[in-house]
């Protein structure tokens, strides 16, 4: 609480309040669906800007200006946030992400493309491909060396890819908690555990789904958040139409009634998903008026990293000719 | 041992990567045909290829028709089916009755 | 019907005929090929069309959720989902003879450690689509397979039975009319000849029973 009044961040806020005026509004969203091709909706990502090349790129080249675009936000906050390494914890996933990618390179003897690499990250990719090179991942932190370690040992008794992403993904999580509880932030805690408890939330729905026992989901549960195993394992038991009752008592209660009204009626998770993504950004807007501390910083970044998620689903619809209508149906709810 | 492989845009292609084929992802026909010809060259028995990159370079791909392997099919993209592996089963039977007995009723 | 050139001579005619069932011999047994192909490939083909009518809704279903996915996914966080798959296909290409037409029979084997987990991601960073689109998938991975076989035979055997045709018509149409004809023209020229050597010989006869009669002296002399 005494970090969040902190006076120091009052330039960064102020900067900030500025800055958000120019996030993409529901308008200019409607405005890129109802344009008649992918590349028009991509003329309205140049007139505003977006990334940082958008002038000189094709429509094929989204990806590339979105990923440009999340770099404004990342230098922006570089720039003028006090302590810039407090945004280490939203950023980390992409290092992970990079680990996974070298990992499976590695043991599936691929070349990394660029294409694969996510950024910004702590620790750029290039520095990790030599760490990979050497073996030696001294300089990464210690949850970072010993998931990488994990990795390797789980594949050499298994042969199954898929442990690589459990366990990074583990550790990612047990990551940002760690980062998180270090800040002492409440707002930046409660948005980690919110994180855990709805990727958990969807790994069980996802498990049910192709049909695997309590042995396969408790190795993918994430640790942290707000339910101990006890709580899954009784979860699991349940059928669909029963998980509201299970979150009855939680501030997930809502989310869980209308994420089973929707996979009722559409028989894909997808609703649920939204749902997720919209909790987040309906949590986000309850920081909307202050004046002091790092949760307007928070906020942007999310914000803005939700803003690139329905730019990217607005032209991944467009580029494939999906109707508009479809489209805004998986539009999640806008910040501004 | 052969491999399999898929030619078409990213978008529609790049899942047949988890069940075991080799993608290749190219965004327009002679694209397409240049991939399509390297891995004619190359050890595939099989090469799926979207109808929508499929449509412009019929030769190219009529060149492998009466060779063991590649056999090279077509698939619908994600844009839908274009009626063109349908179509080309149809003269497959034009071609080897002299009429069109199977799709009559169509 | 163009005659073929030859000599109308009796060795050609007995040439021609031995030719000619030769041919006909062989119109037959190239019609019971193309109608033996023709009726095996009639069921490969409807087999084929059935099969792509199979693969062509399979792959539009896992196409809309694959997109629904990749919508709410970055590129690289599906890329990496994707790069390492759990799943292998090893496909082996034999050939079997049909009608004497060598046809590919694709056969494969899939490594998967488990064929109800054939998900090579994490769940926590994916978007739940995806495991849809991928068991689509993975059920139409032996259909696709199928397709190919009998798609590629059914072109194989088009061509066959479109060269055999054209040999069909070619003996039917062509060459025995062709022999037929040339066969009828040494034996009407034989005929003719047969006939012109006749009228010879009677008038031969006739020149040799005058000179040893005399008929037209003792015509001349009135008795």
């Amino acid at each position: 609480m005494i970090q969040s009044m902190d006076t120091k961040y009052a330039y960064a806020v102020s900067r900030i309040r500025v800055i958000e005026q120019q996030m993409l509004s529901g308008n200019v969203l409607q405005r890129m669906i109802e344009a008649e091709s992918a590349e028009e909706a991509f003329k309205v990502l140049k007139e505003v800007n977006y990334g940082f090349s958008a002038n000189d790129s094709s429509v094929f080249d989204y990806e590339r200006i979105l990923n440009e675009e999340f770099d404004k936000v990342y230098q922006l906050l570089m720039e003028i946030a006090p302590n810039p390494e407090a945004f280490d914890l939203f950023f980390i996933k992409n290092d992970y992400h990079n680990l996974k990618v070298y990992l499976k390179a590695e043991l599936s003897n691929q070349d990394v493309h660029n294409q694969y690499l996510a950024k910004p990250s702590l620790y750029s990719p290039a520095k990790i491909g030599d760490m990979f090179r050497e073996r030696v991942f001294a300089d990464l932190p210690k949850i970072m060396v010993e998931a990488i370690g994990a990795c390797f040992e789980a594949f050499s008794k298994t042969a199954d890819p898929q442990l690589i992403d459990i366990i990074m993904d583990q550790a990612l999580y047990r990551h940002m908690s760690a980062l998180a509880s270090k800040l002492g932030n409440e707002f930046i805690s409660q948005i980690v555990t919110i994180n855990i408890d709805l990727a958990n939330l969807k790994i069980v729905l996802r498990t049910k789904l192709i049909n695997q026992g309590w042995d396969f989901l408790e190795q993918f549960l994430i640790p942290g958040g707000s339910f101990g195993i006890d709580f899954y394992q009784d979860l699991f038991e349940y059928e669909f139409k029963d998980f509201p009752k299970a979150y009855a008592e939680t501030q997930y209660s809502q989310l869980a009634i209308a994420s089973m009204e929707s996979y009722k009626y559409t028989d894909s998770l997808a609703g649920f998903e939204m749902l997720c993504d919209n909790y987040l950004v309906n949590l986000l807007k309850q920081t909307k008026f202050a004046i002091f501390g790092i949760e307007p910083l928070v906020t942007y970044l999310l914000a803005k990293e939700m803003e690139i998620k329905n730019v990217r689903i607005i032209m991944v619809g467009k580029i494939n000719h999906l109707a508009q209508d479809v489209i805004r149906e998986r539009l999640r709810e806008t910040y501004v | 041992m052969y491999k399999i492989g898929v030619i078409g845009d990213k978008d529609s292609i790049l899942g047949f990567k988890a069940i075991g084929m080799s993608v290749y992802p190219v965004e327009d026909s002679s694209a397409a045909k240049a991939t399509l010809e390297k891995l004619a060259r190359d050890k595939y028995g099989i090469v799926y290829i979207t109808e929508q990159m499929a449509e412009e370079i019929g030769d190219t791909i009529d060149q492998y028709k009466d060779n063991l392997v590649p056999a090279i099919i077509l698939i619908p993209s994600n844009q839908g089916s274009l009626g063109i592996g349908m179509r080309n089963i149809k003269k497959s039977v034009e071609r080897a009755i002299g009429a069109d007995i199977l799709f009559k009723d169509e | 019907m163009a005659v073929l050139n030859v000599n109308p001579t009796r060795m050609e005619m007995t040439k021609l005929k031995k030719r000619l069932a030769v041919a006909r011999r062989g119109h037959k047994l190239l019609k019971d090929k193309r109608d033996e192909l023709m009726k095996i490939f009639l069921d490969v083909v409807k087999k084929n069309k059935e099969l792509r009518e199979q693969v062509e809704e399979l792959l539009t279903q896992s196409y809309e959720s694959f997109l629904v996915a990749r919508a709410v996914m970055s590129s690289e966080v599906l890329e990496e989902a994707l790069m390492f798959p759990k799943q292998s296909v090893e496909l082996n290409v034999d050939t079997t003879n049909l009608m004497s037409v060598s046809v590919p029979k694709f056969k494969y084997s899939e490594t998967s450690v488990d064929s109800d987990n054939i998900f090579p991601y994490g769940f926590a960073t994916t978007s739940s689509d995806l495991d849809y689109s991928m068991q689509i998938l993975a059920s139409a991975l032996p259909l696709m397979l199928e397709l190919a076989e009998s798609e590629k035979t059914a072109q194989l055997l088009a061509q066959e039975i479109e060269k055999t045709r054209r040999r069909v018509n070619a003996l039917e149409y062509v060459l025995i009319p062709q022999l037929e004809e040339t066969i009828k023209y040494i034996t009407m020229k034989l005929e003719e000849n047969e006939r012109g050597n006749i009228t010879r010989l009677m008038k031969v006869k006739d020149m040799m029973l005058e000179q040893t009669y005399k008929y037209r002296e003792r015509l001349k002399t009135p008795q």
